[in-house]
C-alpha cells in the first residue's frame, strides 16, 4: 500500500512536469510583445521595459525556460508583477480560506445528499424521493449567486445569525471560522447536494437488486442495518468519485462565491491575476491546481481500496 | 398428534400485472414435520422459488404476493405476520440458503462478520462472543482453518466454501426450518455432493427440518424423506421418497424418473428436461391439467377438467385422472 502511494506520487511528477511546460509557454503564446500586452494599453515605455526585465524577455527562450525550471524546482515561483510580493506567499495566504470553504461545503453536501439519495432509491415515489428531485432541479438550475442572496437576506440581513460577508481565519478559532463560512458553504453546497444525491440514488438502486441484499433480509436484519451496512457501503464507490471530483473542483476556487461573500480565497486570486495579466501568479496557480487534482485522485483511489476489499494495489 | 412444524394450506401466489393479479402458484398444500427433509421438485418456472420466498416473507411486494392460503409455522401464519414479527423469525427460526453463493454474500464484509451479524441481530450477543461463535460455526460447516477464514472476504473463497459460509449463517441460531433453494446447482459436481451431505449431516445433528428445492432427482434420492412434485404452479404428486421412485402415481413424475433411468443409473447432475415439449408459461395455463398437452396418457377432457390432488395411499397424493402403470415416457 505504501509502495503504491509512493509510485503514484512519483508518477505524478512527469504529469506535473508537462503542466509546468505548458504553463511556461502560456506566456510565449501571447501574440505580439508579451511585455506590452501584460503592461496594458496605458503603460509608459518604462513600465513595459520593467516587465520585460522582470520576465527576462530579452533572453533566448531556451535559456529562459531552463532558468525558470531551475527556480521552480527550488520552490521559487517568482514575484507578482502587480504587487511585487513573492508568488508563493501570495498564493499561500489564499489557501486556507479556500480549503476551509471547500471542506465545509463537501461535508454539508455529503451529510444531506447521501441520506436523501438513499431514501429516494429505497422508497421511490415517496415524499423524500420527490423532495430530492426538486432539490436536484433547483441545484442544477439556480445560479449560485441567486442562492447566495436567497440565504443572505433572511439569515444575515434579517435574523443576523451569520455575517453578510467576510472570512474569519482559523487562527481566531475553528468555530468562528466555520460560522463565517456557513452561508457561502450552504450556497455552494446546493449544486453538490443535487449531484451527490443523484449519484447516490442511482448507485443504491443498482445495489438494491443484488442477491446479497436479499440475503441480508433473509438474516432478519433490521431495515436500517441492511441499508447502511449492506447497501450503502456497496454503493459508495461512485459516490466517493463525485465527492472527490467535487472537492478538487472546489479547491480550484469558486470565484463567484468568494466574491459575493468577500472571502480572500484562491478563486478570487485567480480571477484578479488573470484580469491583471499577472502571469507568474497565474502560472503558480495552475501548477497548484494540477497538484491538488493529482493528490485528490490518489486519495479517492485509496478510499476505494478501503471500501472494497476486492480492490488491491 | 403434534401439529407439523410447517403446515401450508391452499397457498396461492400472484403476480401483479397492471390491475390484474395472475396466479403463479395455485392452491398449494404441504406440511413439514420437525426434523424432516421435504424435497420440492419441478422444472424451471414451476414456482419453487416463489413458494420458498413467500414462506420467508421475501417476495417483492410490488410484484408478487400471497393471495390466498395459510402457512402455519410454530403456531403463527407466516403469510399474515406483521413485517417486524416476520423479521424476528427470519434467520432465527426459519433460515434460507440461496442458489448463487457467488453473489449471495456481501462482497465488502468479512465472512465472520456476516455470520456474527445474524447472531447479534437476534440474540444481542456482544461483538466478541458473536465473533467466536462465527468461528465455531465455520468449523461446524467444515471450513478449514476457520479462524483465519473468518477474517477473509467472500472473493477469497471458492464457490463451495462460500456456500458453506451461507449454510453456517443459516444454521447460526439453530433454526427449526432450513430452506435451501438449489443450494448446489451453481457448484462443481464434486463439491455438490459434499455440500449436500453437509446439509444432511446438519439436519441430523441439529434437528433442523429442511425444505430442499432441486432439479436433481439424484439429490432427492439422497436426502429427501418426502417429495413434492410441482408442475406449472400446482402440486402434482407428493409421496415418501421410496414410494415416489417405486410407484409414481402421476405420469409427469413417472416420466421424470424414467428420463433419468435412461441415463445410466443416476449419473451426477441429472436434469429434468428430457420430457418432450415444455411447461406452459404462466400466462397460458389451461383450465385443466397443465401437463395434459405433454402427457402420453392424457384423456380428451384432461385439458379442461382439473384433477383433484387426491390421496392414493396413506402418505401418497397425486393429481391425475388416470392410474398407473405409466410405462412409457411422454409423447
Ligand atoms: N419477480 C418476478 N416477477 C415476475 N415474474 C416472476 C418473478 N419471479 C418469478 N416469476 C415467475 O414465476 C414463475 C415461477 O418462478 P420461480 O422462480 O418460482 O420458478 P422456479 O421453479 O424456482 O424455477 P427455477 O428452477 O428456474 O429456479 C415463473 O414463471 C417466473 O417467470
Ligand atoms: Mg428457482
Amino acid at each position: 500500500m505504501l509502495g503504491y502511494v509512493a509510485v503514484r506520487l512519483l508518477s505524478a511528477i512527469p504529469v506535473l512536469g508537462i503542466v509546468a511546460v505548458f504553463v511556461f509557454f502560456l506566456l510565449t503564446m501571447i501574440p505580439g510583445d508579451p511585455a506590452q500586452v501584460i503592461a496594458g494599453d496605458f503603460a509608459s515605455p518604462e513600465q513595459v521595459q520593467q516587465i520585460r526585465a522582470a520576465l527576462q524577455l530579452d533572453r533566448p527562450l531556451a535559456e529562459r525556460f531552463v532558468a525558470w525550471a531551475l527556480r521552480l524546482a527550488s520552490g521559487d515561483f517568482g514575484k507578482s508583477l502587480f504587487s511585487g510580493i513573492p508568488v508563493a506567499q501570495l498564493v499561500g495566504q489564499r489557501i486556507e480560506p479556500t480549503l476551509m470553504l471547500a471542506t465545509m461545503t463537501v461535508c454539508i453536501a455529503v451529510a444531506i445528499a447521501v441520506p436523501l439519495g438513499l431514501v429516494a432509491a429505497y422508497k421511490p415515489g415517496g415524499w423524500v424521493a420527490r423532495a430530492s428531485m426538486t432539490v436536484a432541479v433547483l441545484g442544477f438550475s439556480l445560479p449560485v449567486f441567486i442562492v447566495a442572496y436567497l440565504l443572505v437576506y433572511p439569515f444575515a440581513l434579517g435574523l443576523r445569525w451569520f455575517p453578510v460577508q467576510g472570512y474569519v481565519p482559523l487562527s481566531q478559532g475553528l468555530w468562528a471560522c466555520l460560522h463565517s463560512l456557513t452561508l457561502p458553504a450552504l450556497a455552494l453546497s446546493l449544486l453538490y447536494i443535487a449531484l451527490i444525491a443523484r449519484v447516490t440514488r442511482a448507485a443504491v438502486l443498482e445495489v438494491l437488486r443484488e442477491d446479497y441484499v436479499r440475503t441480508a433480509h433473509a438474516k432478519g436484519l433490521a431495515e436500517r442495518r441492511v441499508l447502511v451496512r449492506h447497501v450503502l457501503r456497496n454503493a459508495a464507490v461512485p459516490v466517493v468519485t463525485v465527492v472527490g471530483i467535487g472537492f478538487a473542483a472546489l479547491l480550484g476556487g469558486v470565484v463567484v462565491t468568494e466574491t459575493i461573500f468577500s472571502i480572500p480565497g484562491l478563486g478570487r486570486l485567480t480571477a484578479d491575476s488573470i484580469l491583471r495579466r499577472d502571469y507568474p501568479v497565474v502560472q503558480a496557480l495552475i501548477l497548484l491546481f494540477s497538484t491538488v487534482y493529482v493528490v485528490v485522485n490518489l486519495g479517492v483511489d485509496l478510499i476505494y481500496a478501503a471500501i472494497d476489499p476486492r480492490i488491491r494495489y | 398428534m403434534m401439529a407439523p412444524l410447517l403446515d401450508v394450506q391452499g397457498l396461492e401466489i400472484s403476480l401483479r400485472t397492471g390491475d390484474a393479479a395472475r396466479p403463479l402458484v395455485h392452491d398449494l398444500s404441504f406440511r413439514i414435520e420437525a426434523g424432516e427433509a421435504l424435497c420440492l421438485v419441478g422444472e424451471s418456472g414451476s414456482g419453487k422459488s416463489v413458494t420458498a420466498l413467500a414462506l420467508m416473507g421475501l417476495l417483492d411486494p410490488k410484484k408478487l404476493r400471497p393471495t390466498a392460503g395459510r402457512a402455519m409455522f410454530e403456531g403463527q401464519d407466516l403469510l399474515a405476520l406483521p413485517p417486524d414479527r416476520m423479521r424476528a423469525l427470519r434467520g432465527h427460526r426459519i433460515a434460507m440458503v440461496f442458489q448463487e453463493p457467488m453473489s449471495a454474500l456481501n462482497p465488502v464484509q468479512r465472512i465472520g462478520d456476516q455470520i456474527a451479524e445474524t447472531i447479534r441481530e437476534h440474540r444481542g450477543t456482544s461483538a466478541r462472543d458473536a465473533e467466536s461463535q462465527a468461528v465455531d460455526l465455520l468449523d461446524l460447516v467444515q471450513v478449514p482453518d476457520a479462524k483465519r477464514r473468518a477474517r477473509e472476504y467472500p472473493h477469497q473463497l471458492s464457490g463451495g466454501m462460500r456456500q458453506r459460509v451461507m449454510i453456517a449463517m443459516a444454521v447460526a441460531l439453530r433454526p427449526a426450518l432450513l430452506i435451501a433453494d438449489e443450494p448446489t446447482t451453481a457448484l462443481d459436481v464434486t463439491i455438490q455432493a459434499q455440500v449436500l451431505s453437509l446439509i444432511d449431516d446438519l439436519r441430523r445433528e441439529l434437528g433442523t427440518a429442511v425444505l430442499l428445492i432441486t432439479h436433481d432427482l439424484g439429490v432427492v434420492a439422497e436426502i429427501a424423506d418426502r417429495v413434492l412434485v410441482l408442475y406449472a404452479g400446482r402440486a402434482v404428486e407428493q409421496a415418501p421418497v421410496a414410494t415416489l421412485f417405486d410407484a409414481p402415481e402421476h405420469p409427469y413424475t413417472a416420466a421424470l424418473i424414467q428420463s433419468i433411468r435412461h441415463l445410466q443409473n443416476f449419473a451426477e447432475g441429472d436434469r429434468l428436461i428430457e420430457i418432450p415439449g415444455g411447461m406452459p408459461a404462466p400466462g397460458r395455463w389451461v383450465e385443466g391439467c397443465a401437463f395434459a398437452e405433454r402427457c402420453a396418457y392424457a384423456l380428451p377432457d384432461c385439458a379442461t377438467r382439473l384433477p383433484d390432488f387426491r390421496r392414493r395411499a396413506p402418505e401418497h397424493f397425486a393429481a391425475c385422472w388416470r392410474t398407473p402403470p405409466f410405462g412409457g415416457a411422454g409423447k
